[in-house]
């Protein structure tokens, strides 16, 4: 039983959060335009038949157009990791079989193309969940596995039921990560490699735990016994 | 029975110029036979397919290019209205959306557009985009005359 005082902090809550999500989209659509124009009309002049450039206006350039896409590519990340801030969707009774399918589909061109293969041992279960976010982590999580190597990825994942959790493993032979960095990686923006040797945001864990969160669930990394590579562990509860 | 391959006619409806500009010269390079119509905002696309206004005489072009936010009528409004008029409906729509995330939004309002293109962020992705939109309208868009 909840009191009046406390339905009127809820309906508040209620609202703040579908303004922020609003807030956070237009936003994200404004500056994507602006973005768009400048990395667009750049290719243009680029491209263009009748301008001719010296290498040093070339290379201006491509710093100009490359910025806007790395903008465009962390306004879409902040937007993501924004907005699963306030989520407060309903999860459901799912088989964890199903998102990450789906993930493994969405990183198949790029697994492929690394020349990398994923080892599951699988065990089906339902858990208390929800589809598109699980599928969003598992992909996150695999695509790292795939672009943070220096050879071909190899990627063991298992699935293992432990009580009235679930826990599940995903171990990589790529470059690992530093002791010290171990919680780190899940903050916002936290990246140990400079761009030049590995792209990517910063964003991608920190959206991962994100999910995690909202799943009841814990998120961990551990370093491989072996002594290279990184294990990701996850913990989700089987029922509310 | 089916009409002889003519000139696409595609109706624009874009407010951001550069983007209006870009998509210009993505469908010179996609080298395809056409002739684009330009509206600003959601009531003057349907004042154009209408043929009413400022665009008397005007005729339902052959598919729509369709962005979502819009000022005065917006996109998902121009969709609506299109989608439940019986001489609008079969006019294809593909509405181009800024971002991934709006992805979210237009499923969950289940607008019945035909498509969807997330505008990109790669200038050469824009072009092939809308090269294939030569191939939709050769293989799929293309009615009864």
């Amino acid at each position: 039983m909840i009191n009046e005082r406390e339905a009127q902090l809820l309906e508040e809550l209620k609202h703040l959060r579908k303004d922020f999500k609003d807030f956070c989209y237009r936003v994200s659509h404004d500056l994507q335009g602006s973005l768009r124009n400048i990395g667009g009309f750049v290719s243009l002049i680029e491209g263009h038949p009748t301008i001719s450039f010296d290498d040093k206006s070339k290379r201006y350039l491509a710093f100009v157009r490359e910025g806007a896409e790395k903008a465009q590519t962390l306004i879409t990340g902040l937007t993501e990791y924004s907005v699963l801030l306030t989520d407060n969707r309903k999860l459901s009774t799912i088989s964890l079989e199903e998102p990450f399918n789906l993930a493994m589909e969405d990183i198949g061109p790029l697994l492929r193309q690394r020349r990398g293969f994923v080892q599951t041992k699988f065990c089906p279960v339902e858990i208390f969940g929800d589809t598109d976010l699980l599928r969003k982590a598992f992909a996150y999580i695999l695509n790292n596995a795939i672009l943070y190597t220096r050879v071909a990825p190899h990627i063991d994942v298992t699935f293992e039921r432990k009580n009235a959790t679930y826990l599940i493993s995903i171990s990589d032979n790529g470059i690992g990560i530093p002791h010290d960095y171990h919680e780190k990686v899940f903050e916002p923006f936290e990246r140990l490699h400079p761009a030049e040797y590995f792209s990517g945001i910063g964003l991608g864990l920190a959206i991962v735990k994100r999910i995690i969160s909202i799943h009841r669930g814990r998120i961990w990394v551990e370093d491989n016994e072996v002594g290279y590579g990184t294990t990701i562990r996850m913990v989700l509860p089987l029922r509310a | 029975m089916q009409e002889k391959k003519g000139v696409l006619e595609i109706l624009l409806v874009e407010d951001n110029e550069g983007d209006i500009e870009l998509t210009l010269v993505a469908f010179e390079e996609a080298n395809i036979d056409h002739t684009l119509h330009v509206v600003n905002d959601g009531e003057q696309a349907l004042d154009f397919m209408y043929g009413r206004g400022l665009f008397q005489g005007c005729h339902p072009p052959h598919v729509v290019l369709l962005d979502l936010n819009l000022p005065k009528i917006n996109g998902k409004e121009v969709l609506k209205r299109m989608k439940s008029d019986e001489k609008l409906r079969s006019i294809p729509v593909i509405v181009l959306t800024s971002s991934y995330a709006e992805r979210d939004i237009l499923e969950s309002y289940n607008l019945e557009a035909d498509c969807y293109i997330v505008k990109p962020v790669d200038w050469q992705k824009f072009v092939e985009t809308i090269k294939g939109l030569n191939v939709y309208w050769d293989t799929i868009a293309r009615g009864p005359s």
